[in-house]
């Protein structure tokens, strides 16, 4: 047992941390702010561009990939340091094509696959968007209709996404389309590659009360080479679940991130804050809910090293990930309702108001926090697996 | 005991949520929205006044209808379910002070046409150091010659720069009668006022305002001679303490309302997502907690109605209604989904108002602590 970092990882952290400080003198935090708020959704700025080409130079974007493939074989202890300190720090993030799906291809992904995409990916010349939900495949994604029909060498592609995140920049769809429809729906699926700009493609935007954009994107007639299946055909759905997995531990160190920043930038202002004659910071009340928030935060971290901890030791961390991502996301609505209550009317301020404290970033929070709750597995399925997978108990019956 | 309200408190209920049915959809709510709208509508206005909301309890001798609080919040929770826009809490938490403090001139001068619709107006009491204390605020009054003139700096003004009548809450100057609170009325084309909007989370019309030695005549202080201003300031914040917390639970039913209605036509796994019992369990707790707050909040209102204390009803009623109306719309936006997310849909107008109307006279977690005192002091 070792409640602390390895040397080897407090050096790394050392590391990001001053990467950080030098991005955030240059002013990128703010630039990340206006991108997420919603206010800014043009092309990359130079700084930004400059920041994410560093961390292609340092090997940051693929620290958890074989070595055979540029990768560094890092630990997930190591890459959730750098996703939990580029969001402390409020930075721009590895994109998710390296993080999940990339692991995916290396995983269930033929050698034609791996030369075809890995290298492109690395790069950044291949970006994808996460084509699954449907307008009628939510949670219940395995009924999705989308169809793509083998014809010669090449899929057939018809049907529409929903809520696809990424469509309006990235430059292909990671998409899961239904192969064989007479098959039980968990086995007639499967995930094709689509570039984003050959004929048939129709990206329609959708703006969200978070503020972020999302899309709705039609599928009509679209011709995409054979060569774009990953893996085998209508094994689709044993990737997509497993992908989430891999997501945990890096989308857990992240959120973890954001939680400690918001809570420590709380306390602050807790400290500065004064009404009605008094300091906040000095009110017992006041620091009893800070008390009971960093105890709940505190536990989700620790949540968070064990997904880690259990990928590094090449297993699954299906229960404990979940515990991990109900946790989390409920906090984040219960941390920035706290906050409101604790900053009084001061606390409504939207980050367009010059009195707002950190440019509203409570009030993002919250309205960008429903989405963490039902999006990835909602939490009402998530608390069903950690019943029935975690606890043995009786399946559902759906 | 009887806790429910009178056949004829249910069809002024019932009238009152048909005509705004009828005259306030959320196309009305999106358009009077701040940044883009002016926080308000004039026509909307118009209807209620002529319904007669706005005279409901004050006597006939002032101009009033003379029923009760009871009939108010009646009203008053219909608004709050329909997301009528906050001009009408502001207006009428200035008329109930006028009620309570004002000398006969001035409720022949401003109370009057407030009742007949004819006049916006609001109070302003929050500073940047100061929102709940009276005793903290550092706005001050001076005696002129004849008159007064006032200066500081007040935030959250609900509706400041739209109202022409903003009653400011402020001590007078420590040499001077009345000693303590002071309330002095001035209208925003005295000179020396002068407004900046905010930008807030209810996306409702909120002011900065700033007073610069504003002279006021000699008639604009609230509180004739021997009057206890910081009695009759307390019991009116109680009032419409109670009255926000009524809004509230209009507004938290609307939304379990309209989300019972999605889940049971949303259908996943072949089925109404409603059928499934981690959905319903959420849909319970939320009713749970406003039935709550809906009965906790007309135990205030009868008790203050009545005459009698209600510091810890109030308190109760508040936090109730505080908690249940964000649980609400975070549970609403959980089962709607992705659908519920997106800006074309409306929950999101509840949302947002949950959170404003949390914050208005005093949050759930302001109200437990007030309420931690009480517990303490008996
Ligand atoms: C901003 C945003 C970005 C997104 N980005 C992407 C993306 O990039 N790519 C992508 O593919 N998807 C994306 N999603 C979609 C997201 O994954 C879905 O919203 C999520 O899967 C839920 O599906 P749904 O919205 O259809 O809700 P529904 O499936 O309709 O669920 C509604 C409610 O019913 C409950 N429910 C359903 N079935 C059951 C059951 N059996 N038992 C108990 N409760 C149940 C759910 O838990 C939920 O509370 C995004 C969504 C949003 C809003």
């Amino acid at each position: 047992m070792r409640f602390a970092l390895t040397p080897e990882e407090a050096a790394f952290q050392e590391e990001v941390r001053s990467f950080a400080l030098h991005y955030i003198e240059a002013g990128l935090d703010t630039e990340e702010e206006e991108r997420r708020s919603g206010r800014h959704a043009g092309p990359f700025s130079p700084l930004e561009l400059q920041f994410y080409k560093d961390l292609g130079e340092r090997g940051w974007n693929s620290m958890h990939w074989p070595r055979a493939y540029g990768g560094q074989e890092a630990s997930a202890g190591m890459s959730s340091i750098l996703s939990f300190e580029l969001e402390y720090h409020r930075l721009p993030q590895v994109e998710w094509t390296v993080s999940t799906f990339a692991p995916t291809i290396l995983k269930n992904g033929t050698q034609e696959n791996i030369n075809l995409w890995l290298e492109r990916i690395r790069s950044g010349e291949v970006v994808y968007a996460m084509g699954y939900s449907e307008p009628d495949a939510g949670t219940d994604l395995a009924s999705l209709r989308t169809s793509a029909v083998r014809e010669g060498d090449s899929y057939v592609i018809n049907g529409e996404k929903i809520w696809n995140s990424g469509a309006h920049h990235a430059t292909h769809e990671w998409l899961a389309v239904r192969t064989d429809p007479s098959a039980p729906k968990h086995r007639g699926i499967s995930v094709i590659i689509v570039p984003i700009d050959v004929p048939g493609v129709e990206i329609t935007p959708l703006w969200t009360w978070g503020g972020s954009r999302t899309n709705i994107t039609r599928f009509t007639n679209v011709i995409v080479p054979v060569e774009n299946l990953i893996g085998e055909e209508n094994m689709g759905w044993s990737y997509i679940v497993g992908a989430l997995d891999y997501e945990r531990a890096d989308i857990g160190a992240r959120v973890i991130g954001r939680l400690r920043r918001l809570l420590d930038d709380l306390v602050h202002y807790c400290r500065g804050a004064v009404r009605d004659g008094r300091v906040l910071i000095s009110d017992p009340a006041v620091r009893r809910q800070l008390a009971e928030l960093e105890a709940k935060v505190e536990v989700v971290t620790l949540l968070t090293h064990e997904v880690c901890a259990t990928v590094d030791r090449g297993e699954t961390p299906t229960v404990v990930g979940t515990m991990q991502k109900v946790m989390a996301s409920e906090l984040r609505t219960e941390l920035t309702s706290a906050a409101f209550e604790l900053m009084d009317l001061e606390g409504q301020l939207d980050g367009n108001d010059p009195l707002s404290f950190m440019a509203g970033e409570f009030e993002h929070e919250y309205r960008y926090a429903p989405v963490q709750r039902f999006g990835g597995g909602t939490n009402e399925v998530m608390r069903d697996i950690i019943a029935q997978r975690g606890l043995g108990l009786p399946r559902t019956a759906r | 005991m009887d806790v429910g309200l009178s056949p004829e408190q249910l069809s002024l209920a019932e009238a009152s949520r048909q005509m705004l049915a009828r005259q306030w959809t959320t196309a009305g709510v999106r358009a009077a929205a701040l940044p883009d709208g002016p926080g308000h509508s004039p026509e909307l206005w118009k209807q209620l006044a002529d319904a007669g909301w706005l005279r409901l309890p004050f006597p006939e001798s002032a101009g009033g209808d003379g029923g009760s609080l009871i009939e108010l919040g009646v009203v008053v929770r219909e608004v709050g379910r329909a997301l009528v826009p906050t001009t009408f809490a502001s207006t009428l938490h200035a008329a109930l002070l006028l009620w309570e403090l004002g000398s006969v001139e001035q409720q022949e001068r401003w109370l009057r046409p407030i009742l007949n619709g004819e006049l916006l107006a609001t109070v302003a009491y929050a500073e940047a150091a100061a929102v709940h204390d009276p005793a903290a605020y550092q706005a001050t009054v001076r005696r002129l010659a004849v008159g007064w003139s006032l200066s500081g700096r007040k935030l959250f003004v609900e509706n400041g720069s739209l109202s022409k009548l903003i009653l400011v809450a402020c001590r007078v100057a420590p040499d001077q009668v009345p000693k303590g609170l002071g309330i002095c009325a001035v209208t925003p084309d005295d000179e020396g006022v002068s407004f900046s909007r905010h930008a807030t989370f209810g996306h409702d019309l909120q002011d900065e305002i700033t007073f610069a030695e504003v002279a006021s005549g000699a008639g604009s202080l609230l509180g004739g001679e021997g009057a206890d201003v910081l009695r009759g300031w307390r019991h009116v914040t109680e009032v419409v303490t109670v009255l926000a917390s009524l809004e509230m639970v209009g507004g938290a039913q609307a939304v379990i309302d309209r989300t019972a209605q999605y889940v049971t036509g949303r259908h996943a796994f072949g089925k109404p997502i409603g059928s499934f019992q981690a959905v319903q369990h959420h849909l319970a707790n939320a009713a749970m907690a406003v039935k709550g707050a809906d009965l906790a909040a007309w135990q205030a209102a009868w008790r203050l109605a009545e005459g009698l204390s209600a510091a810890r009803e109030v308190s109760i009623a508040k936090a109730s209604a505080g908690r249940a109306y964000k649980e609400a719309t975070v549970i609403a936006h959980q089962l709607h989904g992705g659908m519920g997310y997106i800006e074309e849909t409306d929950l999101h107008l509840w949302s947002r108002r949950a959170i404003a109307a949390d914050l208005r006279h005093g949050s759930a977690a302001y109200h437990m602590q007030r309420l931690a005192e009480l517990v303490g002091a008996l």
